[in-house]
């Protein structure tokens, strides 16, 4: 570790690192763009380096980063919508099919991977992240403590959420 | 009876977790922490900052109309000169206080206390936006018809001043309600649909845990 970094420069560089693969999959699903996506993810790194003296324990730092990521995300969203900056959405599905392409190797289980994201793409903010957090793994009371949602509340919402994905896959699979 | 498909969202858990990150800005430890540095940096004087730029604006364009009220002998233009003034402190003690009314939730509170603040603050813009007819361009429009229609000019000018400042503030009104059906009200509707989801469940859609 560089010698120059303060003591909380190592713990932001080491969580940063340790949780790269779920802060960038959370850009991916909030974002289309690889510009907006390198955006957001540099909105996420900066809000966890503000939050940073607030996480007092370590354990707690999964959720921690959830619920950072996760409004960094939304906000930014909503700044680029009432900046006039239009949404995309897999409506526009040959860009779509263009930026995938360019982010993921030809084969199965990309294809796969890709029908995911486009249908995650057409849920709303709520729903995204209740998906996000459900393929992440987390039990629905990791879920809830993320999303300041009681537990039946996240399992009524995610359900729907889940059917509404699946039927969004079958009409991206069948087009 | 469960009607989910678990092979498959178990088989769509295994490619979302194993699927390969790429992208993120190819930056090292250094530049990463430079940049976070310079961004901080740049945020730091934040709010107070832009209340003081936004006030000592108002403040410069107050100016004139002050130097206006004490030379002029004509009551009716000090009167109309006086209401421009109100008008324009109002406009800026309401942008401060809104900027300030509503206290921002810490970055890692959960997701949906930070909707709830999202949408305060979308109201409090559409409501602005809505209502800037009377707090902003109505004191405008009556202090500069006034003080117009008191100074020494002939009756045309007088018109044509009057006509002039009615049709900023009709084109501006105008614009403005443009942005708050468009933009705002959408987005209200939006994150009010986000926070108070469809009606309650029937039992035979009761989640099961996964």
């Amino acid at each position: 570790m560089n010698s120059g970094f303060h003591h909380n420069d190592g713990r932001f560089l080491e969580l940063v690192s340790e949780n790269r693969p779920k802060i960038l999959k959370i850009c991916r699903a909030y974002a289309w763009n690889r510009c907006d996506q390198d955006d957001l993810y540099q909105e996420i790194l900066f809000q966890i380096w503000r939050g940073l003296p607030n996480l007092k324990e370590e354990s707690y730092a999964s959720t921690w980063l959830y619920r950072i990521a996760l409004n960094a995300s939304m906000s930014f969203v909503r700044q680029k919508t009432s900046r006039g900056a239009a949404q995309t959405t897999t409506h526009d599905h040959a860009q779509l099919e263009q930026i995938l392409e360019t982010q993921l190797a030809p084969d199965a289980r990309n294809d796969q991977l890709a029908r995911l994201y486009e249908a995650i793409a057409q849920l709303n903010d709520v729903e995204k992240a209740l998906i996000t957090l459900f393929l992440e793994d987390l039990s629905y009371e990791q879920i809830a403590a993320v999303m300041g949602l009681t537990e039946s509340n996240v399992g009524v919402t995610l359900h729907r959420a889940k059917k509404k994905l699946l039927t969004l896959m079958k009409e991206v699979a069948n087009e | 009876m469960n009607d989910e498909p678990n092979d498959l969202w178990r088989a769509l858990k295994c490619v979302w977790l194993e699927q390969q990150s790429s992208g993120g800005p190819a930056l090292t430890a250094d530049e990463q922490i430079a940049v976070l540095r310079q961004k901080m940096a740049k945020m730091h004087p934040g709010l107070n900052k832009t209340d003081l730029w936004g006030a000592a604006l108002y403040a410069l364009v107050t100016v004139p109309f002050i130097i206006y009220v004490i030379t002029t002998p004509n009551v009716t233009v000090r009167t109309g000169y006086l209401i421009l003034i109100g008008g324009m402190l109002f406009a800026s003690w309401k942008s401060i206080w809104r900027r300030r009314s509503i206290a921002q939730p810490i970055a890692d509170a959960p997701v949906m206390e930070w909707l709830k603040y999202d949408l305060a603050k979308v109201r409090q813009h559409a409501e602005a936006s809505r209502t800037l007819l009377w707090w902003y361009l109505l004191p405008f429009l009556v202090g500069m018809c006034v003080a117009t229609w008191g100074m020494p000019i002939d009756l045309v000018a007088r018109i044509g001043m009057s006509a002039m400042t009615a049709l900023f503030v009709g084109v501006t009104d105008w614009l403005n309600r443009r942005v708050w059906r468009q933009q705002w009200i959408p987005m209200q509707r939006e994150l009010e649909a986000l926070l108070n989801p469809d009606p309650p469940v029937s039992p035979s859609e009761a989640p099961k845990k996964t």
